[in-house]
């Protein structure tokens, strides 16, 4: 079992004014998961991203991670725990401009501390996954739409994450390149067995995952592809 | 070893994200550094020059006189009584100090009779050694020979209504308590700026002064130091005290480190108006990558790490922008060197006066080395707190949970 989420309550504010953004919620991903969160804006799916990578902790319930429980961990911990265990992907990218496709895949990897001969290795890895080999060098500004997302894609799993969440990554990018990168997880999950968690409003997105979360007012239910 | 300088790398890149910005903040942290050297080395300089002259006119960096001869603790009386003689000083250097005999007296002209101070000179030590001589404006400078001649200020002789060539009467009391009279004829006139110097001081050889005051021929009241401004005082011989200028003159002295004191705070509030500037732009670039600092966050950077790449950042900037400064003011401060810097640019073509007399006109800059490192530490502590609240912003935002 890779994530175990029992009981998970998650609120906001107090009184007349207290919100539900997650109730109640019972989840277990295994490991290999290739799942979709999906619901409409504002039901709870950024809220379970952020709990499911201790971004924030909840109000009531548990969360265990490969058996370890985050939530009592401090801000700090949850930090070092995502950088040791969690990639992300970001709908605009996040890359940062000053460094060039290499060495973004890189720094997670250095802030793990990892020798410099491991870490060349894994980031040629990752970029060739990502069929970036040939532009190692470039900085983003250098890149396409497609290809930032590629090299984002590289650097949430070049160290192998157990889990990795993804927060719309193609809301950004036309069909083809939407297409190219839906595939490319794909690729990643079948041949790696790497675990993924998108939330998504993307239809091809959602029709390529093995398992759907449905996520309304907070509530979670467990939805499959027709 | 690779993760420190990956982290070098990206604060160094970082810098050249806003090219105009980051040269504009090093050319203030430059012109700020270089401006507090030059400052400072200017204050220094002009102080040290200015007093250097004040005191190579007349009082010496120190002079070696008799305990009793100044009975206060503020050196403000002198007790023409107490003498030291010729082996008391055997052992100290001879060739920077001239001898003095100093006598409260009274001058008699035609038109008033005044009190005042005669000293007796060594003609040719004061020739060789202080700047008495430079003040002569009329007549002829004494000799070491001469009987009974007598310099006097220009504002002096005017009250006592006597010219070049005239007899002025002196009177008063020699230490072996008799009345000591005698006429003295005017060879020489002074001119010190037109200060009080001019009312009070009157110049006779050593010789005359002794007989007229009857002091035996191998004593005198003072041996005074004109060698290096601020060489260091000698251990008083036996019999003997050794008293600085600064004790002397302490409200010469005190006016000196006021200027210091006050050139230190002007440079402080420099630094600090610079550091709000700097704490500011850092403000708005850390605003700028709020998000970027977000999304590090979100992939696995510790605050540490974030505070750590922003504080390299203005680490690197610094030593540009202060290594400029620092280079830029020794320079500065090697060509007001080369050529002096006149000071009657700031008196509107006026002399400065200082206890009595005009003094210098130019000072020549030289390199205070302290300031070389203390100007930039006092930049980079101010540049440092400029820090403070991005890097509290960064620390907060990672802690903040939920």
């Amino acid at each position: 079992m890779l994530i175990e989420m029992h009981n998970l309550t998650k609120t906001y504010g107090e009184g007349d004014q207290l919100v539900h953004a997650t109730q109640d919620v019972n989840l277990k991903i295994l490991e290999g998961d290739f799942i979709a969160v999906v619901g409409p804006s504002g039901s709870g799916k950024t809220t379970l991203l952020n709990l499911l990578a201790g971004l924030s902790g909840p109000t009531s319930g548990s969360i265990h991670h490969r058996g370890k429980e985050i939530q009592h961990l401090s801000m700090e911990e949850r930090t070092a725990h995502r950088l040791a265990n969690m990639g992300f992907v970001f709908q605009d990218y996040q890359l940062l401009p000053v460094l060039t496709a290499r060495e973004n895949v890189e720094l997670p990897l250095q802030m793990r501390g990892m020798p410099q001969a491991e870490i060349d290795e894994k980031t040629a890895w990752a970029l060739t996954q990502v069929g970036l080999g040939d532009k190692f060098d470039r900085y983003p500004r250098q890149l396409s739409g497609g290809q930032q997302q590629r090299v984002a894609i590289a650097r949430a799993v070049a160290g192998r994450p157990s889990l990795i969440l993804a927060d719309e990554p193609t809301a950004n990018l036309d069909s083809k390149t939407a297409q190219d990168i839906i595939d490319l997880f794909k690729k990643l999950n079948q041949e790696f067995k790497l675990t993924f968690v998108f939330s998504t409003h993307d239809p091809r997105l959602i029709d390529q995952v093995k398992r759907i979360l449905r996520i309304n007012d907070g509530k979670l239910t467990e939805g499959s592809n027709p | 070893m690779s993760r420190q300088r990956f982290l070098l790398k990206f604060s160094w890149r970082n810098l050249g994200r806003h090219p105009i910005r980051t040269v504009i903040m090093a050319l203030g942290l430059a012109f700020g550094t270089a401006y507090i050297i030059f400052a400072l080395n200017f204050s220094a300089s002009a102080s040290q020059e200015i007093i250097a002259d004040f005191l190579a006119q007349y009082f010496g960096n120190y002079q070696v006189v008799a305990p009793k001869y100044y009975p206060d603790i503020d050196k403000k009386k002198f007790d023409a009584n107490y003498t030291i003689s010729e082996d008391q000083v055997a052992n100290l250097p001879m060739d920077t100090y001239v001898r003095r005999v100093t006598l409260p007296i009274f001058l008699s002209g035609p038109r008033k009779t005044l009190g005042t101070l005669l000293t007796g000179i060594v003609p040719e030590q004061e020739l060789r050694l202080s700047k008495v001589s430079k003040a002569l404006s009329q007549g002829r400078f004494l000799t070491d020979t001469g009987h009974n001649e007598i310099l006097l200020g220009e504002k002096l002789a005017r009250k006592l209504g006597v010219q070049l060539g005239d007899e002025v009467a002196i009177f008063g009391q020699a230490l072996d308590g008799s009345v000591a009279n005698d006429m003295f004829k005017l060879v020489g006139l002074m001119n010190f700026g037109g200060g009080d110097m001019e009312e009070n001081l009157a110049f006779t050889n050593l010789v005359s002064a002794r007989t007229l005051a009857v002091i035996p021929d191998d004593r005198f009241h003072q041996l005074i130091s004109f060698g290096a401004f601020n060489s260091p005082t000698p251990v008083a011989p036996p019999g003997t005290e050794v008293v600085p200028w600064r004790t002397i003159l302490p409200e010469i002295h005190g006016s000196m480190n006021f200027i210091d004191i006050f050139t230190w705070i002007v440079a402080v509030i420099i630094v600090v108006v610079i550091s709000l500037g700097m704490g500011n732009t850092l403000m708005i670039t850390f605003l700028e990558r709020e998000k970027e600092f977000h999304s590090l966050n979100v992939i696995g950077a510790r605050s540490s790490w974030i505070a750590v790449s922003l504080a390299l950042e203005v680490l690197m900037l610094g030593i540009l922008g202060i290594g400029t400064g620092i280079v830029f003011g020794n320079v500065v401060t090697t060509l007001f060197n080369v050529y002096p810097i006149s000071l009657k640019l700031f008196t509107g073509g006026k002399d400065i006066m200082m206890g009595g007399m005009a003094i210098i006109p130019k000072v020549r800059l030289w390199h205070h080395h302290q300031y070389s490192w203390q100007a930039p530490l006092l930049v980079f502590f101010f540049l440092t707190l400029s820090l403070i609240f991005p890097i509290q912003r960064i620390i907060q935002r990672s802690r903040r949970a939920d």
